[in-house]
C-alpha cells in the first residue's frame, strides 16, 4: 500500500526480485518501475538487509564443516534389504531405538545416534542380526527374564583396582574405553558397569547395554572374554555377528570381515551389545587379536540413591547463577545451572565415592589457551582483563558441549553438555561472541551476546584443536567473579 | 544450494536432474554428488525446523535414503532442489510430531500475527543493527522464519514455496508481508528498551 492508500502491485514481488527468483521478463520491468518508485527502492534495501539476515542466521546454525560425510555404505545396506527383513529393520529400530534415546537423554550419547542406529540396521542388513531376531529373548534379553524372584545385585564397590579412563575416541566412536580396533563404550562413560534399578534380570544375569565399536581397517577376528575377579565367574556377552546360536555366551567372537563393510567409506561400524553380570563385583575384560590384546578391569554394580547424592556432593560448584559482567562487550547474564550440574554429574562417573576423609584425586593443571586463539577472524582483539583472565569454569578439557539456543541479547543461550568422561570439565571464555572449536563433535562454545557479524563464515581455527583428554584449563576459584573448585570429602 | 539467480539456479537444476536420474539407476556415487551439493543447505533447513541436532542430522539421513528409494520416481514437475526440502519438511514434520519441542509450538500460532493489509515498507530495518535484525528473525512465527527461509536462503521462487509448504501462492506473499510487520514491531520494541 502506497501512503497515498493505492496499492502496489510491486511491493509482492520486492521480496523475490531481491532473492533473485523472479522471472527475467518481470525483473526487468521492476527494474524500470524502482526507477520512478522511492517507497520501493526502500522496499528493496529493507527486503536485501531481510535477505541477508536470514541468510546470516542459516549459515550460523550449521557452520559448513560441521556436515556429516554421507554415510552412503549403510543406505545401500538398507536398500538391500528385503521387504520381509524390512519389516524386521522396522521392529528392530522401534525395539532399538527407544533405549538410544533413553542413554541420550542421560547424556550418554555424544555422537549421533543416527550412526548407532544406522549401523545397527547396516548390520540387520548384512544378516549379524539374524539369529536375534528369531529369538524370543530378542536384544535385551528382557523376554527370558526369571520368573523366580531376581537376586540381589549389589552395590557397585568402591575397592577395585583402578579403572582407565575412558576417552573421547573419535567424534564417531565417542566415549570408550579399549582400544585397537575394538572399544566398548559402557552407560556410565567410564570403564564401569552402572546399574540404576530399573534394570530386568535374566537367567544370564543383569544386562548392562553397551556399545562395541570396532575399527573396520582391522580385517580378521576378535574375541572378548573376562570374569570377577573374585570368583572367576564368566562374563556374558548379547551374540555378535558370528555367533551361531544366537545365545548369550562366555565368550563374544566378532569378525569384522562378516560386517562387510568398505573401510573405504566407513572407518567404525559401531554396534550395540550387552554384558551380563551375576552379581556385583570388580571385573576384568579382555580381548584378543592376532596382532595383540588388552584388558581392563571395572566396577559393576547397583548406584544407589546414596551415591548419586555423594557423587552430585563432590561435584565441585563450578558455576553460579549468574555471572557479573566484566567488561561492557562481554558479559555472561545467565547460566543454566542445571544443564551445568548434569555435565558435572557426567564429568565425574568414577572413581567410586570417597571414603570419610579421604579427598578426590587433584584434577590436573594445564596452560589456559591464550583467548586471541578464540578470537573470530575479524573481530576486534579482545579487552585486556579478558586476556589476562580468561574464566576457566572447571577443569580439563571438553568432550562434547552443544549449544541448546543461540545466545542473543534479550535471551542468552544455554549449553548443554554431555559425554563428559571422568576427569573432564567445560572450559567457558566469555566474550562477545559464539565460537566452536575442535571438530565437528568437540566444541567449545564461548558465552555472549549475539554473534558480530565479522566472524561470518567462521574458518574452523585449526590450530587449537585439542584432541581429548588434552588439558585447557585450571580450576579457579568460584565466589562471583571468579570460580573455584574445592575439594571436599564425602559422606560414607 | 542456495542461490540467487535464476539463471544460474536453472544451470544447477538440470545438473540435479542428471544426478537424479544417475540415482535412479543406481549410482551411489551420484547420491553422494547430491549429498555434496545440497546437504549442508538441507542440514541447515533442518535445523531450523527441528530443535534438537541430532534429529536433525537423522532426518537428514532419512532425507538421502528417500531420495535413494525415490529418485526413479522423481517426475521433475518441480525442480530437484524443491523435491529435496519437500522431503526434508515432511520429516522434519515426523520428528516434530514425535518429539513435541517447546520451541516449536510457535508452528500453532504461526499465522497469529494478522494483518489485513501488507504493511508499508519503510526503511526501519536500514537503522536496525545487524545483530538485532538477527535477533528478531529468531523471534517470528515459525511460519513466517520458514517462508524466509526458504525464499531467501533457499531460494525458492514464490510458487516453489509455496509447493514445499503446501499452501498457495498468495500465503507465500502473506507471510512475507507479515513477516516484514513483525520484524518492524520487534525492532521497534528493541529500540524502545535502548532508549529506556
Amino acid at each position: 500500500m502506497n501512503p497515498d492508500g493505492r496499492f502496489d502491485p510491486w511491493h509482492d514481488r520486492l521480496p523475490f526480485y531481491v532473492a533473485g527468483t523472479l522471472p527475467a521478463a518481470e525483473r526487468l520491468a521492476l527494474d524500470e518501475h524502482l526507477r520512478d518508485c522511492a517507497i520501493c527502492r526502500a522496499g528493496v534495501t529493507s527486503w536485501r538487509e531481510i535477505a541477508e539476515a536470514v541468510r546470516a542466521e542459516a549459515v550460523a546454525r550449521v557452520p559448513e564443516y560441521e556436515l556429516l560425510p554421507l554415510n552412503i555404505s549403510t543406505i545401500l545396506s538398507r536398500e538391500r534389504t528385503s521387504p520381509m527383513i524390512a519389516q524386521k529393520l522396522t521392529i528392530a529400530e522401534r525395539s532399538v531405538q527407544p533405549s538410544i534415546r533413553r542413554l541420550k537423554n542421560t547424556g550418554w550419547l555424544s555422537l549421533s545416534a543416527s550412526l548407532l542406529i544406522i549401523a545397527l540396521v547396516a548390520a540387520l542388513a548384512l544378516g549379524v542380526f539374524a539369529p536375534l531376531l528369531n529369538n524370543p529373548r530378542g536384544f535385551s534379553g528382557v523376554a527370558a527374564q526369571s520368573s523366580a524372584t531376581p537376586p540381589q545385585l549389589g552395590e557397585l564397590p568402591s575397592d577395585c583396582p583402578p579403572a582407565p579412563l575412558a576417552m573421547n575416541v573419535n567424534p564417531d566412536v565417542g566415549v570408550a574405553v579399549g582400544g585397537y580396533p575394538l572399544w566398548v563404550t559402557m552407560i556410565s562413560y567410564s570403564a564401569a558397569l552402572k546399574f540404576y534399578g530399573k534394570d530386568q534380570y535374566t537367567s544370564d544375569g543383569w544386562p548392562a547395554k553397551v556399545i562395541w565399536s570396532v575399527q573396520t581397517e582391522y580385517q580378521g577376528e576378535l574375541t572378548v572374554h573376562g570374569a570377577n575377579l573374585k570368583d572367576g565367574t564368566p562374563l556374558k556377552f548379547d551374540p555378535f555377528p558370528n555367533s551361531a546360536s544366537g545365545s548369550v555366551s562366555t565368550t563374544l567372537k566378532i569378525d569384522t570381515r562378516a560386517l562387510n563393510v568398505s573401510p573405504t567409506y566407513l572407518h567404525w561400524v559401531s554396534l550395540p551389545g550387552a554384558i551380563y553380570v551375576s552379581e556385583a563385583g570388580c571385573y576384568a575384560l579382555e580381548m584378543d587379536w592376532p596382532g595383540g590384546s588388552w584388558r581392563i578391569t571395572f566396577p559393576a554394580g547397583q548406584v544407589t540413591s546414596a551415591m548419586q547424592t555423594a557423587t552430585m556432593r563432590t561435584l565441585p560448584t563450578i558455576i553460579p547463577s549468574s555471572v557479573p559482567s566484566l567488561t561492557p562487550d562481554c558479559k555472561v547474564t545467565s547460566l543454566p545451572l542445571d544443564s551445568v550440574f548434569k555435565a558435572t554429574e557426567m564429568a565425574l562417573p568414577s572413581p567410586p565415592p570417597l571414603t570419610p576423609g579421604q579427598t578426590p584425586p587433584p584434577l590436573p593443571t594445564f596452560a589456559p589457551i591464550p583467548i586471541d586463539q578464540l578470537r573470530p577472524p575479524g573481530c576486534p582483539p579482545p579487552t585486556p582483563n579478558l586476556t589476562a583472565s580468561p574464566i576457566p569454569i572447571c577443569a580439563t578439557s571438553v568432550s562434547g558441549v552443544t549449544p541448546t539456543a543461540s545466545p542473543t541479547a534479550s535471551a542468552p543461550g544455554g549449553i548443554e553438555i554431555d559425554c563428559l568422561p571422568y576427569g573432564t570439565g567445560v572450559y567457558l571464555q566469555l566474550c562477545p561472541a559464539t565460537v566452536p572449536l575442535g571438530n565437528s563433535r568437540t566444541f567449545r562454545y564461548v558465552w555472549g551476546p549475539p554473534f558480530p557479524p565479522c566472524s561470518e563464515p567462521f574458518p574452523m581455527p585449526t590450530s587449537t584443536l585439542i584432541p581429548s583428554p588434552t588439558l585447557i584449563g585450571t580450576p579457579i576459584p568460584i565466589d562471583s567473579p571468579t570460580l573455584v573448585e574445592t575439594p571436599t570429602t564425602v559422606a560414607p | 544450494m542456495p542461490g540467487n539467480a535464476q539463471d544460474s539456479h536453472d544451470a544447477d537444476a538440470e545438473t540435479d536432474h542428471a544426478l537424479i536420474l544417475r540415482i535412479a539407476a543406481g549410482d551411489s556415487r551420484a547420491l553422494e554428488a547430491l549429498y555434496q551439493r545440497h546437504g549442508l543447505a538441507l542440514l541447515r533447513y533442518l535445523t531450523g525446523q527441528v530443535a534438537d541436532r541430532t534429529q536433525a542430522e537423522e532426518a537428514l539421513q532419512d532425507v538421502m535414503l528417500a531420495v535413494w528409494r525415490g529418485a526413479a520416481g522423481f517426475r521433475s514437475e518441480s525442480s530437484v532442489r524443491t523435491w529435496l526440502i519437500s522431503i526434508a519438511r515432511h520429516r522434519a514434520i515426523n520428528v516434530r510430531t514425535r518429539h513435541v519441542s517447546p520451541d516449536h509450538d510457535s508452528f500453532a500460532d504461526a499465522e497469529s500475527t494478522a494483518l489485513d493489509a501488507p504493511p508499508l515498507i519503510d526503511n526501519l530495518v536500514q537503522q536496525s543493527e545487524f545483530g538485532e535484525l538477527r535477533a528478531a528473525i529468531r523471534q517470528l512465527p515459525a511460519a513466517q522464519r520458514e517462508t524466509l527461509e526458504l525464499v531467501f536462503y533457499h531460494a525458492l521462487s514464490g510458487p516453489e514455496a509455496a509447493h514445499v509448504m503446501g499452501v498457495a501462492h498468495g500465503t507465500v506473499k502473506s507471510r512475507l508481508h507479515r513477516a516484514l510487520a513483525t520484524l518492524r514491531n520487534l525492532l521497534k520494541e528493541a529500540e524502545t528498551r535502548h532508549e529506556s
